[in-house]
């Protein structure tokens, strides 16, 4: 059973084979916009633009996503002014701007289910340090059981030290690890 | 035994037998060094009979010299009338020579009674003891010598650099002095083994130094027991980990991190950048969307290349045992 079969607020840590991180945020995308969850999509890795092409061509509803794009703006230098349902973040290290687009997002959303997708931990940690992420992944999952919400964070197989592994493992409902193909 | 038995010895036999039954050699000199009495011992250690001894002058058949040596006590004890003892190594044996003078009624001296003693056993006792000494003073380890009880009766060199306090701070008080509260019941059940006569070796636990810092030690224990086998002290050697520790710690960080901040993102990296690949030749994305991609790959390699750079600073700033050379490579220095 996976977040999109899930009951009421909860919190799913994904652990995937690096080579499986693109699909594992299809197919769970995918699942919760079938039931009728939208999606807000923090991206840390593969642009907004790429992920929206992808899910279209998943057949999923672009009207239920919105993404929260922290590497497009300070990859280019700036970010595609005609992008709808996207807000760009400067730099994946900034915890506060990321922090505040997510509660801006947050308000937005429609009275449905709503999921917050974290794409991905592992990432993260190129820009910031465990500790860091740890505080920020409490501050997030605070706030999605505040507003009732689904949360997913996403990370690579052996991405996360061991504590910092422990740390999430304990405020998370469940953690599924997909097997390496 | 019986009275028909009895020999008749004059005082003078019976002393002169006993002189000749005593194991240390003995001399009498004149005031000239002549030898005009020897007893058997003094033969067997000049390897001679004692009738060749006799009318030699001391110097001649003892030091093989034409006269007195430098220091000779005979000499001396002929100016001060007194007992003059001194050391002196003949044929591999160490000996304590006493030499007495002997006086006349007029209180001129006449001669001098030698008595040598062989000290072979104490003086190796001594040289080992010497040893000993300076082995415990050299090590940097920290031995200590307790009562069964633990109060401090001997504390080196090495203890004083491990944990802060003199000798004449430690000796005389107790060693849970050092120990930290919470370390102090397992200590009480590891005296009570050693009290039994139990050996404790490398045992690792902490203590406490003079200013407050804890240590990670490694301890050994071992019993000090009598002749009779009872536990009458305890010998305490202390190997002080704290360093070694915080490297191992430091060593399992860094290797943690590198993990993280390299090999990890490496990975993710090399696997998004063969994604796009893909995706790329099945024309799922554009040449635009493949630059933007590629573009966000080399930030996150620089940022990685930035973060191992940190990671080497912060691990070269923590250990001054780096050789310069090496500093200056892991630095970017020229």
């Amino acid at each position: 059973m996976g977040i999109a079969d899930s009951e009421g607020s909860s919190i799913y840590l994904y652990i995937s084979d690096p080579s499986r991180m693109k699909q594992m945020n299809l197919n769970i995308v995918n699942d919760l916009v079938r039931k009728n969850t939208s999606c807000i999509i923090v991206t840390t890795n593969i642009p907004s633009s790429i992920l929206a092409n992808l899910y279209r061509k998943e057949g999923i509803v672009m009207e239920k996503i919105h993404f929260i794009d922290a590497i497009t703006k300070y990859s280019l230098g700036s970010a595609p002014a005609d992008q709808e349902n996207t807000t760009f973040t400067s730099n994946p290290g900034n915890l506060t701007e990321l922090g505040i687009a997510i509660t801006e997002a947050l308000k937005k959303r429609k009275e449905e289910d709503t999921a917050l997708i974290f794409d991905s931990i592992s990432t993260l940690l190129i820009y910031l340090s465990s500790p860091n992420i740890s505080k920020f992944i409490h501050f997030l999952s605070n706030k999605i059981r505040l507003l009732d919400l689904k949360g997913v964070y996403l990370s690579a197989a052996k991405g996360l030290d061991p504590l910092l592994l422990t740390q999430i493992s304990s405020i998370v409902d469940e953690v599924v690890e997909t097997p390496k193909e | 035994m019986s009275e028909g038995k009895e020999l008749n010895l004059s005082e003078f036999d019976i002393l002169k037998r006993t002189f000749e039954a005593i194991e240390d050699p003995i001399f009498y000199l004149d005031t000239n060094g002549v030898i005009l009495h020897a007893n058997s011992a003094s033969g067997r250690l000049l390897g001679l009979p004692p009738e060749k001894i006799l009318g030699e002058q001391c110097f001649r058949v003892v030091h093989h010299t034409p006269t007195f040596i430098r220091g000779c006590p005979f000499v001396k004890a002929k100016v001060t009338g007194r007992r003059e003892i001194y050391t002196v190594n003949l044929a591999n044996h160490w000996y304590q020579v006493s030499v007495d003078p002997v006086k006349d009624e007029s209180g001129a001296v006449i001669g001098a009674v030698h008595i040598l003693t062989n000290i072979d056993t104490v003086k190796k006792v001594h040289e080992l003891r010497a040893v000993l000494g300076a082995i415990i003073e050299m090590t940097p380890d920290a031995i200590l010598g307790e009562k069964p009880d633990g109060t401090i009766i001997s504390w080196n060199h090495g203890a004083e650099e491990t944990f802060g306090y003199s000798a004449d701070e430690m000796i005389g008080e107790s060693v849970a002095k050092i120990i930290p509260p919470g370390y102090l019941d397992d200590w009480k059940g590891i005296l009570m083994r050693v009290q039994r006569g139990e050996r404790i070796e490398q045992l690792e636990t902490r203590r406490i130094r003079k200013g407050g810092e804890e240590l990670e030690l490694s301890l050994s224990l071992s019993p000090i027991l009598d002749e009779r086998g009872i536990v009458t002290g305890i010998a305490v050697i202390g190997r002080n980990l704290t360093e070694i520790r915080k490297a191992e710690r430091a060593l399992i960080a860094y290797v943690t991190e590198a993990a993280l901040r390299i090999k990890n993102p490496v990975e993710i990296i090399a696997h998004t950048l063969e994604e796009i690949r893909h995706l790329h030749q099945a024309g799922a994305i554009t040449d635009e969307e493949l630059s933007t991609t590629l573009l966000i790959q080399v930030k996150h390699a620089m940022k990685i290349v930035e973060n191992v750079g940190d990671l080497q600073q912060s691990i070269i700033s923590g250990l001054e045992e780096i050789p310069e050379s090496y500093r200056r490579f892991l630095m970017d220095e020229e």
